[in-house]
Order: C-alpha cells, then structure tokens, then sequence
C-alpha cells in the first residue's frame, strides 16, 4: 500500500464518520446527550411587580365652570371681577338688564308721555273755558268763543241765556277737571312702575356658585362670558390608545416634576372616554384624563399652574409573587422556561403567566421561588440535557472557603482531577 | 549527531525526525520543550477547566448552593483541571515511555522524546474540542470525532459510551504516529510493537471511561 493510498482511505473513513456523527448529533429526535454550556442563570426570586403607564401631566385645577349669558335677551351692563381674581361663593360676577323689561320701560314712558300730553290739552282747555267764562260776565257782549270749546258745549250759544251758557261751562270745566285727575293717577302709577323697573334692572347681577379663581373674562361677550376654576389642584395629562385599556379610574398616581423635590400622590379621577380631537384612523388617539392630588399632611408649597410632571400611573401590583426576568421566557406554543434540576439537567417547563411589567414576569404556574432558570443561552440545545458553566470570577469571595468542610474541598478538587 | 527535540518536526516531518531521533548521539533541548510541553497542558486544561468541561457531575450543585459557593467550588474543581495538567503530561510521557521500556527494547529516553512528540498530537486534539464542545453544546460523549455518538444509538451502558467516545480520529493518528516510530526503533515483530501499542491505548481508553464513569462523591 502507498502512503497515498493510506491517506486517502484515513480521509475518506475520518470524513464519513464526521459526517455520520453530525448528521445523528443534529437530527430530530437525536438520542445524543448534550452539554449545554449555561453562561449565566438566576434564581426566580420573590417580588413585587408593578405595571405603570408612564406618562405626563400638566398641574392644572380640577374643576372649571363656565357662566353663560344671554345676549339676545339680556342686556350687559358691566363685569364686577377681574382677571385673576379669587372669588368666593356668592360673589358678584357681573350686571346686566334685561331687553324684556327695557321694552315694557319704553311702553310705560311713552303711556306716561301721552299720558302728560293729554294733561297738557285738558289743562289749555280750561283755561279756554275760564277766559271764556269771564267775558260772559263783564257783560262785554258775546265775544267770540274758540270754536273747539263751541263744540263740547252742549248748548246753543246764540239763543241761550248766559246764565245757562255759564252752568253748562261750569259743568264742562269740572268733567275736564275730573278728567286731569284720572290722567295724573294714571301718571303716577307708571311713575311707579317705572320706578320698580329701574330698580329691577339695577339688581341684576350673577353670582358665583363655589369659591375659585377667575380664569377667563370674554370682553367681547362670547360665551362662555367667564370661566372660573377651583384652587383645588389636579394633573391633566392624555392616553394613547394602548394606555386606555390599562388605565382606570381609581388608579393611583405618582408625579414628579423637575422643580420640586416632593413626589405628588393621587388617584385617576376621570377619564375621556372620547378622544381630545376627533377620532381618527391616521393618528393616534388621545383621551384625557385628570387625576386629583392628595393633599399631604403639612402645607406644601403650592401648586403652579402649568408646571409640567412626570406622570406615573399604577396599573397593577403585585407583591411577594416568583418572578423571573422576561428574557428567560420563551415561547413555543405555550410560554415556558428552562430550569436547571437537582439532577444537573436542563428542562423545559411550561409556566403560565401573571403580570409582566419592568422587565420581570410573574409566574403563576411552573418553578417557584428559589429554582434556578436559564438566562443565557436563551435557547437550549435540546431539552434535557447536560448542563456546565464557565467560572465567574466576580463571584469568588476568600470567605467562602471557610464554609466548605475539607472534605468538600477535597472532593471538588478530586473532581476537577480525575472527572473529565 | 546531535538531535534536537522538536515536536511540531516530529508531527509534521515525521521521516526526517525518525531518521535524526534513530541516529541520535545525543538530545539538546529536551528540557525546554518538555517546559512548554506542561506549560501549553497547564494552558489548556485550565481552558477548559474555566468553561467547567467536563464538570456535568457538579452542575446539579447550582440548585444547592449559593452563587458564591458555586464558584468557590468550581474554582476548586479548576485547580483540580490544572493538576490535571501537570499529572496528564507526566503520566502519558514518563510512566507511558517506563512501559514501551519494558515491552520493547527501545531506550529510555528515545521513547520520552516520542511521548512528547505524541503528546503534542493529544494537546492539538484537546485544544480543538475546547471549542468545538463549548460552541456546539456537546460533551465529551458527542464528540463528532469518536465512536461516542454512534454508541449512543447502540448502547445503553455509559461506561461503554464514554468508552467509545475515547476512541477518536485523533487517537488512531496518534497511534500510527507511534507505530510508525517504534516499529523503525524496535528490533522486535512489527505486529508485536503495533499490539503493545494498542493494549496502551485501549487501557487509556478504559481508565478515561473509568474516570468519566464514577462519581468522586462516593469515595470522599
């Protein structure tokens, strides 16, 4: 046999059994043992989980009324507030008069002015009467008489006596009189009226129902003509559409700001179930909500309106569950962990999940406190294997040789002797 | 003729190195590279002591003890890899050469100088399977190179796949490394020399299968 020869039958039956080994290494179902090299594991610990929606928030009042007024039917007078204002319940907001009264104003004037005009005719007409009266008597003959008295006279003035012309005119000048009197009751009642309506419209005023700031006055008379808020403070932030479904009312809230040093505390008071702008396909949506603070103990320094916080809303906690960090989860058709067993293998165990927030997951069903999981490799090669782990020197400690009996001692180095 | 010990010459240029190692009247450098020899054992098996190959018996520990007693006892077990190191070289060079001593009638220190220079064949093959093993989530017994994973599909006995699992690539080349220099400096049957050199092998076979098999926690 050349050495040629040699070497190609050793080439060939060495590549043949390589090949014969990886293909049943690598096969489904393979039967080989397998060493999984675990670099690093942790134990399922006892946790407390909480899921937050982080988020921001603007400190803004918590309750904000408007007071409307009608312009078509009233009349404003003045504003009482300004800007800025603090008011309290039962302040005076602003004046005004109504047109419904103004109108019956203008109706009693213009009674009383015809009212007084009337007067006036009655009052020219007895002195007609009286002038005409005094010529009968001086016995200058029949004057000439106003034709407009001629008329009201029931008598002939040219055939009748004088004595009858003066009874009948006495008489006229007396109805007349009567007349005068009526008219000048009648312009004392509107007087009055008059004077009730002026009175009336003087006390319109609008007050306010709670105590709180002023925060908008429209000059221009637009409603709302005024916008009060309460001194109660409260944070307005918006959801995404993702944070609606974990977001409730009752929740409680953290927030921070850059400028103060103390965290706030409160709960979600009230959330939109309608987005802030029209909903729409293109954007996300977003909901308001407003969370109340609680207020602390001792008086804190207030609230500014406007500042801007660091919202953080607790969904959900969970307290002393086992828990694992989520990239030891995988999922096949169920989520399962790796778990390394007393008897030094690696094995898959399905979990069923709980709460899974700030990278750890709660495991409701599967390992439990205290056993050891699979970190990386994040995938075993084949369930139930071998495992072995590289040394970690940042977790050697002098101290822990004192806990070690020298059997121990002997027996580890025995191992790293003679075991291969 | 002076000969002077080289170990990658005697792998690589085996003809010309029999032929100097045959006509030798003397060695230089056998005590350097015997040096580097341990010194390059003691690299490896610390390398693969620090990946914990080999240390499938000892994981099952994790569950027991805290992560640094964990430690403190796979530092241990490292230290235990690294006399390993020593006693490894010393064994298959010296006591191997007392025993082809004895079965052949080669001298003493030509058959030291083979031990190294197949020594050096045995630490190739160790170094190649520190990778291999670590990268492809293997152990010894799945060694692609050896009859360990046909076994497997054969045999139930661990003792038996561990075994075979020895029986690799690397050990037939070294074997015929080995037969090729003795066979030259033995005047005995080459058949013989071929015989003693595999019931070496298949003892070191049986003790490393031996070794993987027990559990040192029954002695101590």
């Amino acid at each position: 046999m050349s050495g040629k020869w040699k070497i190609t039958a050793v080439s060939i039956a060495s590549i043949v059994l390589i090949t014969v080994n990886i293909y049943l290494l690598e096969k489904k179902e393979s039967k080989v043992e397998r060493t999984v090299l675990v670099e690093n594991w942790i134990k399922v610990k006892k946790d407390t989980i909480t899921d937050t929606i982080q988020t921001n928030g603007v400190i803004k009042p918590v309750e904000e009324y408007d007071i409307y007024f009608d312009t078509k039917k009233n009349d404003f007078k003045k504003f009482l507030v300004k800007e800025g204002d603090a008011i309290t319940a039962g302040s005076s907001l602003f004046e005004y008069t109504t047109t419904e009264l103004d109108a019956q104003k203008v109706d009693l004037e213009a009674e009383k002015t015809a009212a007084g005009g009337e007067i006036a005719g009655i009052e020219e007409y007895i002195d007609k009467l009286r002038s005409y009266q005094a010529t009968l008597t001086s016995d200058s003959g029949i004057a000439a008489i106003d034709e407009s008295v001629e008329k009201n006279l029931s008598i002939d003035l040219t055939t009748s006596s004088t004595d009858l012309i003066k009874s009948s005119i006495e008489q006229e000048i007396y109805k007349q009189e009567l007349e005068k009197n009526s008219l000048n009751e009648k312009v004392k009642m509107l007087d009055a009226k008059l004077s009730s309506i002026e009175e009336q419209s003087n006390s319109i005023v609008t007050t306010s129902e709670a105590d709180g700031v002023v925060k908008n006055i429209n000059k221009n008379l637009n409603n709302p003509i005024i916008s009060i808020v309460s001194i109660n403070m409260g944070i307005a932030g918006e959801f995404s559409e993702e944070e609606m479904k974990k977001a409730k009312v009752g929740m409680t809230i953290k927030a921070s700001s850059s400028d103060s040093i103390k965290a706030l505390k409160g709960t979600i008071g009230r959330i939109h179930s309608y987005p802030a702008e029209e909903p729409s396909l293109k954007k996300d949506n977003k909901f308001p909500f407003q969370a109340l603070i609680e207020p602390e103990g001792e008086e804190t320094e207030p609230l500014l309106v406007g500042s801007k916080v660091d919202l953080t809303v607790i969904t959900n906690e969970k307290a002393g569950v086992p828990s694992v960090p989520i990239e030891a989860v995988h999922y096949q058709k169920q989520p399962y962990i790796y778990k390394l067993t007393k008897k030094g293998y690696v094995d898959k165990h399905y979990i069923k999940k709980g709460l899974k927030a700030e990278g750890k997951q709660e495991i409701i069903e599967g390992p439990s406190v205290g056993d050891v999981i699979l970190l990386k490799p994040n995938v075993a090669v084949k369930n139930h294997s071998n495992f072995i782990t590289p040394i970690q020197f940042e977790k050697l400690k002098v101290a822990t040789y004192k806990k070690f009996t020298s059997r121990e001692k002997v027996r580890y180095l025995l191992l790293g002797i003679l075991e291969k | 003729m002076v000969y002077q010990v080289g170990l990658l010459k005697g792998i690589l240029e085996p003809y010309r190195s029999r032929y100097q190692l045959q006509n030798a009247e003397a060695v230089t450098k056998l005590g350097l590279k015997l040096l580097f020899l341990y010194f390059l054992s003691l690299i490896v098996f610390a390398i693969g002591g620090y990946f914990g190959i080999g240390s499938e018996s000892f994981s099952k520990e994790i569950t027991t003890m805290s992560a640094n007693e964990f430690e403190a006892a796979k530092l241990l077990i490292l230290s235990g890899n690294i006399i390993t190191g020593i006693l490894d070289p010393s064994i298959y060079i010296f006591l191997a050469a007392l025993y082809f001593w004895i079965v052949t009638d080669i001298p003493y220190i030509k058959l030291v100088i083979v031990q190294m220079i197949v020594f050096g064949l045995q630490l190739v093959e160790k170094t190649l399977l520190i990778p291999l093993f670590v990268l492809m989530d293997i152990g010894s017994d799945a060694n692609p190179f050896s009859l360990g994973i046909i076994s497997q599909y054969f045999l139930r006995s661990d003792y038996f796949i561990h075994f075979f699992s020895e029986i690799t690539i690397f050990q037939f080349l070294i074997i015929a490394l080995q037969y090729f220099y003795l066979k030259e400096f033995s005047e005995r049957n080459n058949y013989l020399v071929l015989l003693m050199i595999v019931l070496f092998y298949l003892a070191t076979w049986f003790v490393k299968a031996f070794l993987a098999y027990i559990q040192v926690g029954v002695f101590v």
